[in-house]
């Protein structure tokens, strides 16, 4: 086996040695439950609410509260199910778009077609945006919730979540959640967290533990409690508090945000690289966001050639990505997300994901590009 | 107080098997001593029979384990008294009186000659003690508890419960197959089919990456492990195939290319049969399922090779096969849904009768031999243990 090439970093990343080292001393140190009232666990639960006002320092906000998940799925599912039947009885009707990630569109499913609400799912126009104005057409009377991802995961579209939120404050019944996994740490713009009602976010999209989230929440707004017990969580998600998590959390995000920008200008530099690779063989790659402005998710098609097989042989020669579909049987039906461009099905039914960190080389870049080259000339 | 200590494993078709009798006997008591290394049981092996004394375990779970083993015919429950006339009244009606039912029936089998009483002066002396204290009455046609009695050198059985065995012929003694392997759901079916008549199995499989997926591998990996239960040990001999593919995909037509891929299958098959010493091939085909597999297709692509090929799903409906492989617990391994080198570059229209005229003109474009060749020194093996 050749060295390996890792360039599936939207579905995990490695993990920071900083941040291992944070979580095992932490596991070390503190082995009182938070919620213990002895000097021990007020100690611990001293440090676990000392860690939620860094994380909201972190990202300077000062209306929210911070619920530690097991990551973006969970948080995702608390967001959504959480707020809609809380809030069941001040309308019926929600939004979210096409393109979300499964643990979204299967959560609005779930309160369609078991709890009766109705869902309106906007489709991205063609640079793979939910534009603010789009949003706000489809805002009804009854309208009590929207969620609109910040970054998606398979096309790296950024959507301009400032806005929608800036557009959602003259509708206050309407509250407003983005599933930020893939923004935090990626993004070239500070934004302004504050506007945002309910945030996702995930640990291990930037370099921290899997099983690790949090959902950013702005103090006034209860959740329906999708898991009941102790308490915890301010009585919105029970279960026993993970310190060493909470601890390795913070450091996670703090990491990410303090290299944000010296990260984001070195993988343009990788991203450019391969933009113009595939730029300069328009017949045999198509770019599924025409304009692609964020540097870490690059999809494409192969058109010729079938993606799952591209995938495989890349795999075979140390290069690790996705092709999006988990399966790839005969009956395959490609990526719901790309479809949602309104792609050929030659288009979305061979799709290459490449995401980058900036623990990439150029040299792996240009490794990439010349066996993808070949491999796109040698298979049948 | 007497209780069922021993299983007795009875043999069926190898009591016909003559002077090869021992062997078999031996291979299947090795293989039962495998079955159920788990197990602190201690395994008799006598003329007639098998017997594993449970030696204080449960025997729900060995009786189990030994249904899955070839070339047992049934299982008894038993237990093993003395050679004692008050004995086997005593120990026939405590035990029948632990049975559920309103009838009964003795059943006597002497085949301990130097013992006093004939079987039928048994029957008439145990039956009665039942009748006087219990409240059963006799069926001899249709009993609800069967009582068996057996009079051995060693000593007397008594039993009520037996369990169906697997049938056929103790894994090993048939030889080996080169069988090959797709992992769909007809091939492990097949496997297990020979593995039931007593044919250990070697696995062929022909892999195309990058068109086929490393997951299959995987895959195929688990399949073996489910039929580990009637072979414990199976290599598996992964068979690059990608090159031949394409070497057949640009020198035929396309209605062409599964058989020809077939016949480069089998010749692949043959040769490595010989090489480890497999004297027949073994598949998952059955007639006329898909284009390569009705009678045409199957004598064009057949004759490649003079290994005899064993089809043991040849005349299997898809239902019965799909049935089967439940049963043996390969079906949802086998539903996984990746490429095989049969399903990648699927034709529109492949030829349901080829001819072997034909096939041989396209062959002869390419120099298929060593290709075969370098396919054959590039095998991977796996062993699934």
């Amino acid at each position: 086996m050749p060295n390996i090439i890792y360039l599936d970093n939207a579905s995990t990343t490695k993990l920071d040695p900083k941040v291992k080292e944070v979580f095992t001393c932490a596991l070390d140190k503190y082995c009182a439950n938070p919620s213990s009232i002895h000097k021990l666990g007020q100690e611990a639960n001293y440090i676990l609410n000392k860690t939620k006002d860094e994380i909201l320092a972190l990202l300077k906000s000062n209306d929210h509260q911070v619920i530690f998940t097991s990551g973006a799925t969970e948080s995702n599912n608390l967001a959504i199910k959480g707020v809609c039947l809380r809030y069941k009885s001040r309308g019926n009707h929600i939004i979210t778009s096409i393109y979300e990630h499964p643990s979204v569109l299967e959560a609005f499913k779930q309160l369609e077609k078991e709890f009766g609400f109705e869902v309106t799912y906007l489709y991205p126009n063609s640079d793979g945006i939910i534009t603010a104005k789009e949003v706000e057409s489809n805002i009804k009377k009854d309208t009590i919730f929207v969620s609109i991802m910040a970054v998606n995961n398979e096309i790296g579209s950024v959507n301009p979540i400032e806005e929608i939120a800036d557009m959602l404050k003259a509708y206050p019944k309407v509250i407003f959640h983005s599933d930020a996994a893939q923004l935090i740490g990626k993004s070239n713009n500070n934004i302004n967290f504050n506007k945002i009602d309910l945030l996702t976010i995930s640990a291990h999209k930037m370099h921290g533990l899997v099983s690790s989230g949090a959902l950013i929440k702005r103090k006034k707004i209860e959740l329906f409690p999708l898991a009941s017990g102790g308490g915890q969580e301010y009585n919105f998600r029970s279960g026993t508090n993970d310190l060493a998590s909470a601890l390795a959390f913070k450091k996670t995000l703090e990491l990410a945000l303090a290299h944000q920008k010296e990260r984001y200008d070195y993988v343009y530099k990788l991203a450019d690289r391969l933009l113009n690779y595939l730029k300069d063989n328009p017949s045999l790659y198509e770019l599924n966001v025409s304009n692609p402005i964020n540097p870490y998710i690059i999809n494409f098609s192969s058109i010729k050639k079938k993606g799952s097989v591209v995938v495989e042989a890349l795999s075979n020669s140390g290069i690790m990505v996705s092709s999006i579909s988990a399966c790839h049987s005969s009956k395959e039906k490609g990526s719901y997300v790309v479809a949602s461009l309104k792609k050929s099905e030659n288009v979305f039914n061979n799709t290459v994901r490449v995401s980058l960190s900036y623990l990439n080389t150029i040299e792996e870049i240009d490794t990439f590009v010349s066996t993808l080259d070949k491999i796109i000339k040698d298979i049948r | 107080m007497v209780s069922y200590d021993y299983v007795m494993v009875r043999f069926g078709e190898l009591s016909t098997k003559g002077k090869n009798k021992k062997d078999f006997i031996h291979t299947l008591f090795l293989n039962i001593k495998h079955a159920l290394k788990d197990y602190d049981v201690k395994i008799e092996s006598r003329f007639d029979h098998i017997y594993v004394y449970l030696n204080g375990n449960e025997y729900q779970p060995i009786i189990e384990r030994l249904q899955d083993v070839s070339g047992i015919q049934g299982l008894s429950l038993v237990a093993r008294i003395d050679n004692d006339v008050e004995k086997i009244k005593e120990s026939s009606l405590e035990l029948i009186k632990l049975e559920e039912g309103k009838t009964f029936k003795v059943k006597v089998k002497r085949s301990n000659k130097k013992f006093p009483l004939h079987s039928e002066e048994i029957t008439r002396i145990v039956a009665p003690v039942i009748l006087k204290n219990t409240n059963l009455k006799v069926d001899v046609h249709n009993p609800d508890i069967l009582l068996n009695i057996e009079v051995r050198d060693e000593g007397t059985y008594i039993f009520v419960k037996t369990f169906p065995g697997a049938g056929g012929y103790p894994l090993g003694v048939a030889g080996k197959s080169m069988h090959m392997l797709s992992g769909g759901i007809d091939s492990p079916v097949a496997a297990y089919l020979m593995m039931k008549r007593g044919v250990t199995i070697e696995c062929i499989h022909f892999a195309s990456p990058p068109y086929t997926q490393e997951a299959v591998i995987y895959k195929l990996m688990d399949l073996l492990a489910k039929l580990n239960r009637y072979q414990p040990r199976i290599r598996l001999h992964i068979v690059p195939f990608t090159k031949i593919q394409e070497a057949i995909y640009d020198n035929a037509p396309e209605s062409y290319c599964i058989t020809i891929m077939r016949r480069m299958m089998y010749r692949l098959a043959s040769k490595l049969a010989r090489r480890r010493n497999c004297p027949v091939i073994s598949t998952g085909e059955s007639v006329g399922q898909v284009a390569s597999q009705t009678l045409q297709s199957m004598a064009t692509i057949n004759e490649v090779t003079s290994t005899p090929v064993i089809r043991p799903c040849a005349t299997m409906d898809k239902l019965e096969i799909i049935k089967l492989s439940k049963k043996i617990d390969t079906y949802d391994i086998s539903i996984r849904p990746y490429e095989d080198c049969c399903t990648i570059f699927t034709p529109k229209a492949p030829k349901t009768a080829p001819k072997l005229d034909e096939a041989k003109e396209y062959e002869e474009k390419f120099d298929y031999e060593s290709l075969i060749n370098e396919a054959l020194a590039n095998i991977e093996v796996k062993i699934i243990e």
